[in-house]
């Protein structure tokens, strides 16, 4: 079960280069779209290696090892599969598919997350960003100890709010104009937390935000220009926001709705907190013990600590009326 | 819901080590770490959990629970009893067999 060509030395304290969802990441240049500069060190670290694509299938168990996620496009061919081996760990392969003109990209990820051997396409960064971003870097937090939620966030002072929704709802539209309004881009979709000093503390994504083309149009040049710079397009627009966000206490949750017999958009008690958060974990498929009690303590920790908010959207409100409304809610704190 | 046989008297009622239980604010939310399935529990059945974890007896639990329920020791019991079956089915407790 060997390790793929090319693993790096164990790293020291001077290899530190660039960090997302709580890790840091180790390897010979920062990935495009990840924090980069002095990052706090929590200890958790990854190696990464860039490997030409043989290196990901060489010595991987393949008839012992496990499939744990088989996605599939509409017309039933595979989209992306992750296999598990307990001792070579996780093999993640988006297949020779390009959807949306997103590249595909095969992966090898160490059991306890630490290591990460990536095949990455040709092309434009944004092309294999978008995978890498929503998929390998949320399972390695995963794996190294991070309660990680389908949230996307933004931060407005010293706080994070997080927003809770099924997909579909809005949540990264409403994020954008959130930031077109003044709030500071921190994660789209993926909301890695842990619990530190008595407080519930959220890790920002990589930078990188994704918006439909119409919310886009729908805002001012100054406001585009808020959330980030374009990147490039596939069935959303892709930027790279402004800034570079540190670790924070959250500072609330608001659970999204869309209601069909709601009039605008209106705030109220938060409708079965415990079941959604519990049920926003992300990646259930590499779910052990010690993540299942690791994520139960940090969803009981939100739940007493950390203000709850839901918002009930009629079918005719749209994102940035939304965003107007949960930015007055965090004014009022 | 079927009726249920009350439990056997008990000699001691824990929790396993593989159940784990949390609170939240209007309800404890119990997972057992082996079949990562989640149960949740009203206020009342939560702090009657915390008290038979805390005192791992029944009857020594009925005593705790009925000055902070403010009712009856026979309703108090009966309560219990049906909530300690629930969980017992569901293996969220152990009740071992009381000394002869």
């Amino acid at each position: 079960m060997s390790e793929p060509a090319g693993t790096a030395s164990p790293p020291g304290a001077s290899d530190l280069c660039s960090y997302a969802f709580g890790v840091s990441l180790l390897g010979h240049e920062p990935l495009p779209g990840l924090l980069t500069g002095p990052v706090p060190d929590a200890g958790r670290r990854t190696t990464v290696t860039m490997v030409e694509r043989p290196a990901i299938d060489a010595g991987w168990p393949a008839g012992e090892a496990q499939r744990i996620l088989d996605r599939r496009l509409p017309d039933g061919s595979q989209f992306m599969s992750i296999d598990r081996h307990p001792v070579a760990g996780y093999r993640i392969e988006v297949h020779q598919h390009t959807v949306h003109g997103i590249a595909c990209g095969a992966h090898r990820v160490a059991c306890d997350g630490r290591s990460w051997s990536a095949w990455l396409p040709r092309g434009p960064a944004w092309r294999w960003q978008r995978l890498v971003f929503a998929q390998i870097l949320p399972a390695i937090a995963t794996l190294q100890g991070l309660a990680v939620f389908h949230a996307s966030a933004v931060a407005i002072g010293d706080r994070v709010y997080g927003l809770l929704a099924p997909s579909g709802t809005g949540k990264s539209s409403i994020a954008g104009h959130l930031v077109a309004q003044g709030a500071s881009f921190f994660t789209d979709d993926v909301l890695a937390l842990e619990i530190e000093g008595g407080a519930v503390i959220a890790h920002p994504g990589p930078q990188f935000a994704n918006v439909h083309a119409h919310e886009l149009a729908t805002l001012t040049a100054a406001e585009r220009a808020r959330i980030g710079t374009p990147l490039g397009e596939s069935d959303k627009h892709h930027l790279r926001p402004h800034g570079t966000p540190r670790p924070l206490p959250l500072g609330g949750m608001f659970y999204l709705d869309r209601v069909a017999a709601a009039i605008g958009a209106r705030t109220e008690r938060a409708q079965d907190p415990t079941r959604r958060l519990l049920a926003s974990a992300f990646a259930p498929h590499l779910e052990s013990a010690d993540r299942l009690l690791g994520q139960l303590d940090v969803c009981s920790a939100i739940a007493n600590l950390v203000p709850l908010h839901g918002v009930a959207i009629g079918t005719d409100v749209t994102a940035r009326d939304v965003a107007s409304v949960i930015a007055e809610l965090t004014r009022a704190r | 819901m079927a009726s249920r046989e009350p439990p056997p008297r008990p000699g001691a009622v824990r929790i396993p080590q593989h159940v784990v239980y949390r609170n939240f604010v209007s309800e404890t939310v119990l997972l057992n770490l082996q079949t990562g399935r989640y149960h949740g529990l009203n206020r009342t059945a939560g702090r009657m959990l915390e008290v038979l974890d805390e005192i791992g007896d029944i009857q020594l639990a009925v005593d705790r629970l009925v000055s902070d329920f403010d009712q009856p020791s026979d309703v108090v019991r009966r309560d219990l009893d049906t909530f300690c079956a629930d969980l017992l089915e569901r293996g969220l407790i152990v009740i071992e067999a009381a000394d002869e």
